[in-house]
């Protein structure tokens, strides 16, 4: 699986608002995102993929969408590799 | 896996506990006494200053902004060290506010020029920050905050009301917690450092507690608050961030200071169960006297447990957002418990002022609220469990 369809597959089994969602769909409009859900989000995303973000990096701009999760991913996995 | 300490930082934990015994206990002016201080809710200032020459300002902060460059761990250690010795809990919750809240995120988010303008000062005490997030409508639910930030050309104009600010009426930076976008939520609040005497921010006379009663609180009223872009703390729409990183530091380090505050309890109670003699024996020796006072002990050798784990983990730069939670919940409801033990322990005396047990009560209570409700604690840590 990519990143991407990984992500997907977490949205989708966290809430019902993720049906049909596209990597690149706005998951604060779709309602996906508040407070709480980015602080598990990021839990998930540092088991999931073994990286670690940064406080500086818990950053609106980096959760806007699947698209934008993935590539500060793939940018950390890289970094660590 | 080691839970000792190493001998530096036993060490360095001492020193801490030696000082805070020595020079924050009584005070050279008027009111000297803990007790005439919580009476007149009096900031012990010199007791500040004192922290400051210590370096205690500065623990977290690197040597090159004149700090001491310390980890979490130490940080933890040295604010637990501070609860034991030093019965003044409002000022340390004034230490804890400035160094917590308004300097680590600095340190963590602050440009270059940021650090340089305010950190020196804020390490040697010259400048206090506090921390301007809660509003009258929004309390647990921080992030639905209504104070707005609109920017207009090179500047952004603030406006909104904030309540239950620590340090506020001694303060002179804030980091002010403003929405650039209510559509957006959580990821319009932004930060801003704005300097006492910006023209249209105000603030209130100090707010009378229950307890903390030497830590100034107080009402901050923005009125067209024109601040240039360059005092945005991080970037626009960072502020969620910024306030889940600093709450972990706080969860950490700020319930360090009530652990020794209970260690003091302890310490307290134990001599005063052995000295007092009811029915022709200490009353130690009682077994309705002596298992509150292993709860007591059981207490404290688990939340420091959880609340050292907490700070280990942050100094390996590990996220605890789970564990900052749980160590919240239970450091504080210990301290409560604690302090109604130690009470009821010296009965009739436990109850009056004079003798000092009754103001950790009142104390207390207050850990059960700020840095997050411990209900919103139990929210956390049932959210992510998955539920």
């Amino acid at each position: 699986m990519t990143t991407q369809q990984i992500l997907l597959q977490y949205f989708g089994d966290k809430s019902a608002k993720a049906k049909n969602l596209a990597e690149g769909d706005s998951l604060l409009e779709r309602g996906l995102l508040d407070s709480m859900a980015i602080v598990k989000l990021i839990a998930f995303i540092e088991e999931r993929f073994g990286v670690v973000l940064g406080d500086d990096e818990f950053d609106p701009d980096n959760f806007e969408t699947v698209d934008a999760i993935a590539k500060l991913i793939e940018q950390k996995s890289a970094a660590a590799s | 896996m080691d839970f000792g300490l190493t001998a530096e930082q036993s060490a360095f934990k001492k020193s801490v506990f030696d000082f805070a015994k020595k020079e924050l206990v009584v005070g050279s002016s008027e009111p000297k006494t803990m007790r005439e201080r919580d009476k007149a809710s009096s900031f012990f200032r010199e007791g500040f200053e004192k922290c400051a020459a210590f370096g205690i300002l500065g623990l977290p902060v690197p040597e090159r902004y004149g700090g001491l460059e310390r980890d979490v761990v130490d940080c933890a250690l040295a604010m637990q060290a501070l609860g034991r010795g030093c019965p003044d809990s409002g000022l340390l919750f004034t230490i804890c506010s400035h160094v917590l809240t308004c300097e680590i995120p600095i340190l963590l988010f602050g440009s270059e020029a940021q650090k340089q303008r305010y950190l020196p000062r804020m390490v040697t005490g010259e400048i206090i920050g506090c921390h301007a997030m809660s509003e009258p409508e929004a309390g647990s639910d921080a992030f639905s905050l209504t104070a707005t930030a609109e920017r207009r050309g090179d500047h952004f104009v603030l406006n909104g009301q904030k309540t239950f600010i620590s340090n506020a009426p001694v303060a002179d930076v804030f980091l002010v917690f403003a929405t650039t976008n209510r559509a957006k939520g959580w990821a319009g609040v932004t930060g801003f450092l704005v300097e006492r005497g910006t023209k249209g921010l105000s603030v209130g006379k100090p707010l009378d507690k229950m307890g903390l009663k030497t830590s100034p609180t107080g009402e901050v009223t923005l009125e067209d608050v024109e601040v240039p872009v360059d005092a945005v703390l991080g970037k626009v729409g960072q502020g969620s961030a910024i306030f889940n990183a600093e709450m972990e530091w706080e969860r950490s380090c700020l319930f360090a200071i009530h652990l020794g505050a209970m260690e003091r309890q302890l310490d307290d109670t134990i001599r005063y169960a052995q000295d007092r003699k009811q029915f022709g024996q200490p009353i130690g020796g009682f077994q309705a006297v002596s298992h509150k006072i292993a709860d007591m002990k059981v207490r404290i050798e688990l939340a420091e447990l959880v609340l050292l784990k907490v700070a280990w983990m942050k100094s390996r730069g590990v996220r605890a957002p789970l564990e900052s939670a749980i160590s919240k919940l239970f450091v504080s409801e210990s301290f409560v418990q604690s302090s109604l033990d130690a009470i009821q322990i010296r009965g009739g005396y436990g109850f009056m002022s004079e003798y000092e047990v009754e103001r950790d009560l009142r104390d207390a209570i207050g850990s059960r609220i700020y840095s997050g409700t411990n209900e919103i604690q139990k929210n956390i840590i049932a959210s992510l469990l998955g539920l």
